[in-house]
């Protein structure tokens, strides 16, 4: 094999991951400093967050097509465990942050692994609606005071643990004293939280390129064809909750220490939903398009900020304004009308998501750029689902000799 | 492995880099003030700049529901601290300061206050959190506004943890849950003693802290707690919960919610379930929201207690200034007790500046916070006191009632005032009556 130079791609990954590593002090440098400050550090480490909490939806949702509206509460349970391990310790020993954050994650999957057992039996819309239990009954268990069992006969104060309605308050965390120097809390975060979410992505994209995500997808595009491949549904669906679980867990688990405080109203319904649509958003099953979601969620406030902003500056609302039932001003009220327009259009001309559309942009690219790359039609042809499937160059030969009349997604 | 790396990852990679460049790039380009985040307490007072604070500007800021969540309706109040200030930029600012005034939505979400209140101190560089609103979405932000120095005006929510213990850059702007506990419970005791009482609770710290001194204030009593009902924070609608309250036949009924679902409660006992039980609410419910949400027949009699002056008393000069401050500044904000409230919080913030001088720096915005006394605000029936040791400014309260659509006020107002004035009552704003002339 002869030597040459990396190709594009990987060259974009190393850049990436190069930015991703000395984020935190980009600020301090003479040009960003115009433009990034610590608070962008902070929403950075949010993105991480999020991105280890998508990748485990997107593994349910996405590859395994088990639609969960009730991913928060598995949030929430991991967030939980860790920020009583870390607030309480366990057994009279204090317990350290990573090993905090991993029993978050273990216990978080197995209990996603039970999870899964009932929703073999569901799919669909019921799925749907059982998973969104999760999330309705779960912050009202954690506002208990205690609970009693055998007729007030045994009553366990749990709000001794969680905090009941007020949450729980932990120690801001400090990085330690032998780089204090070196590292500010915020940047000491940042990597908390950063490295986690890098290896937890690489994971997860291995995951999709091994038998169990192959077998994810074919649960998701033919379950009965799955299960005569001798596809185990019910071990593989609840690997995924497990799975899914576990992402969740750690995620959870890292969003209490960044946060230094958990209450049962930080994950709520609408948390739970706008999860999902960001899973969409960015594209589903696609890692890369867990990236985007995860970017959605981390500056989705700042883009309604700016959307209402953008509006009020149009003129032409201005010399409306008398005929308007709304003044200008309103828009700051109409936030979420302003916001969800936009989001309509998306999802109609861009169904496969962000990733979706960075793939139909590749394949139109020229024949250079092509290179390598399996053969797939022209910019014509709509978003075909091939990068989202088991075997894309298998199922991309067999398109080509199908009529396009036929080509209909999943 | 990296030789199957797909090349759209470098379209990704050139797309994300795109994406943060514009909206770092995007954002407002006017609060530049660079911050430091320094600890509280190391700050070198003097030649260290000011965060948020210029020869011509101070910039505010204060997190508040705007959507996503039923207690968005408290966003008026935020438009009317916005109508002050604005009518004190329009009179010269203080000492030649404007005040720009910044709100971040926070969808009444613990995870999004943290957000939006990280965003106003270390990207808008904001001199002080005026007002922030809720108890469960302010819990999430106190200590780092604690530890960061920030100062933490006047919250919009009656937690007791607020002020106790005391820290030095936080101020409380409602009355406490707990004194306000207290004299609801005076009031069932004198009533209804010897009676069986229902709650009904928000599911969260607010109700939470409310039943607990409440039920403090009725303990050496004969008064029997008989049903508990809550009801969760994205609820509108408890007529399930006030169906089981009746089934409990309570002699009365004390309502810890916010003015929506207090408003279900009293429209399905009297509209639904045709139960004409005696109902007492917390003072967060005296809003005309409740009146027009419930009807203005189903809300008659219901009693509970209020710190300051109403918007009804239209024959009241400073009430007939909050008018006019809306008219001029509102934005076609309609006045209502919820501006009325935002304005009372607005001016206390002004009066604090004013007593700050002319060298306005966090702790000399504290000192000034802390030396009003004898103070009558456009609203206030009494003077508002504070100290090193208090820093409650509203510790009156009095009981008022729904008469013909509207809450007046009955019985003389109980003063639980901890740092004595020197002033016994208010004339009207900046009037304050001293005991000499008020004899």
């Amino acid at each position: 094999m002869t030597r040459t130079l990396p190709r594009p791609s990987v060259l974009g990954l190393i850049l990436l991951l190069a930015v991703v590593a000395i984020f935190p002090y980009l600020y301090t440098w003479p040009f960003f400093s115009s433009f990034l400050d610590p608070f962008r550090t902070f929403q950075v480490t949010r993105f991480g967050l999020w991105l280890i909490i998508l990748l485990g939806l997107n593994l349910l949702t996405g590859y395994s097509g088990q639609i969960s509206l009730g991913h928060a509460a598995l949030v929430a349970v991991g967030a939980y465990v860790a920020a009583v391990l870390m607030s309480q310790g366990f057994m009279g020993h204090d317990v350290p942050i990573a090993v905090a954050v991993l029993a978050a994650g273990l216990f978080t999957g197995a209990l996603g692994f039970a999870l899964g057992a009932p929703a073999l039996r569901l799919s669909g819309p019921y799925l749907a609606i059982a998973t969104f239990a999760m999330i309705i009954a779960l912050p009202q268990i954690l506002k208990l005071e205690s609970i009693s069992f055998a007729g007030q006969e045994i009553n366990v104060n749990i709000a001794r643990w969680t905090g009941g309605v007020q949450g729980l308050l932990l120690d801001r965390p400090k990085p330690p004293e032998s780089l204090k120097d070196l590292v500010t809390e915020r940047q000491w975060l940042y990597y908390e939280v950063m490295v986690p979410a890098v290896i937890m992505a690489a994971m997860a994209w291995n995951l999709t390129r091994s038998r169990i995500g192959r077998a994810f997808v074919a649960i998701r595009d033919a379950e009965v064809a799955a299960e005569h491949m001798g596809v185990n549904m019910a071990l593989y669906k609840m690997t995924a909750f497990a799975l899914s679980g576990l992402f969740a867990g750690v995620g959870g688990g890292l969003f209490a220490y960044n946060e230094a405080f958990i209450s049962p109203d930080s994950f709520e319904i609408i948390k739970s939903i706008t999860m999902v649509v960001a899973i969409v958003l960015g594209g589903l099953a696609s890692i890369m398009g867990t990236v985007f979601a995860a970017l959605f969620m981390a500056f989705q406030n700042e883009i309604v900020d700016a959307l209402s902003r953008l509006i009020r500056q149009i003129p032409s609302l201005s010399i409306l304004e008398g005929y308007l039932p709304t003044t200008a001003n309103d828009f700051e009220k109409l936030r979420g009308a302003v916001y969800s327009i936009p989001l309509m259009i998306f999802i109609i001309f861009a169904p496969g998501g962000v990733a979706g559309l960075i793939h139909q942009v590749g394949d139109a690219a020229p024949t250079w750029w092509q290179k390598g790359r399996s053969r797939v039609t022209g910019w014509a042809s709509t978003f075909k689902l091939t990068r989202r499937r088991a075997e894309p160059d298998a199922e991309a030969a067999v398109e080509e000799r199908q009529d396009p009349e036929d080509e209909t997604r999943h | 492995m990296l030789r199957r790396f797909p090349r759209a990852f470098l379209l990704a990679a050139i797309l994300i880099g795109g994406l943060v460049l514009l909206s770092c790039g995007g954002g407002e380009k006017t609060a530049e003030t660079p911050v430091t985040t320094q600890p509280a307490g190391t700050s070198t007072p003097g030649a260290e700049k000011v965060p948020g604070v210029t020869d011509t500007e101070i910039v505010l800021g204060t997190h508040f529901p705007l959507s996503q969540n039923p207690a968005a309706a408290y966003a008026p109040i935020a438009d009317g601290m916005r109508a002050y200030f604005e009518y004190v930029n329009s009179q010269g600012g203080v000492y030649g300061r404007k005040i720009k005034f910044i709100v971040g939505d926070d969808h009444f979400n613990p995870a999004d206050a943290v957000e939006v209140v990280r965003k106003l101190v270390e990207q808008d560089g904001i001199f002080a959190l005026v007002g922030g609103l809720g108890d469960a979405p302010h819990a999430a932000v106190y200590k780092y506004l604690e530890e960061n120095g920030v100062p933490d005006m006047f919250i919009s929510g009656g937690l007791d943890k607020w002020t106790e213990p005391l820290a030095r850059t936080r101020f409380q702007g409602n009355p406490n849950y707990g004194t306000e506990g207290r004299m609801l419970a005076k009031y069932l005791v004198e009533n209804y003693n010897g009676k069986k009482l229902g709650l009904l609770l928000e599911n969260d710290e607010f109700g939470e802290n409310g039943k607990k001194a409440v039920l403090e204030g009725i303990k050496d009593s004969d008064i029997k707690v008989v049903a508990e009902e809550r009801y969760e924070t994205t609820q509108w609608d408890v007529t399930a919960q006030t169906q089981r309250l009746k089934a409990a036949n309570p002699d009365v009924i004390l309502a810890y919610a916010v003015p929506p679902p207090a408003a279900s409660l009293v429209k399905a006992a009297r509209e639904t379930l045709h139960w004409d039980v005696p109902i007492v609410v917390t003072g967060v419910v005296v809003t005309d929201i409740f009146i027009q949400l419930a009807g203005a027949q189903n809300a008659e009699g219901v009693v509970s207690v209020v710190f300051g002056k109403q918007i009804y008393q239209t024959d009241d000069p400073g009430v007939q200034r909050n008018f006019q401050i809306m008219k001029d500044f509102g934005h076609g904000v309609e006045p209502s007790n919820f501006t009325l409230y935002g304005i009372f919080i607005a001016e206390m913030m002004v009066k604090a500046l004013e007593n700050a001088g002319p060298n306005l720096t966090r702790d000399s915005l504290i000192d000034g916070a802390e030396s009003i006394r004898d103070w009558c605000c456009l609203t206030c029936p009494l003077p508002v006191n504070m100290s090193p040791t208090d820093h409650r400014p509203c510790e009156m309260e009095v009981y008022n009632k729904v008469e013909n659509g509207k809450w007046v006020t009955f019985g003389e107002p109980v003063i639980f005032e901890s740092t004595p004035g020197k002033a016994i009552g208010c004339k009207g704003p900046d009037e304050p009556i001293y005991a000499s002339e008020g004899e």
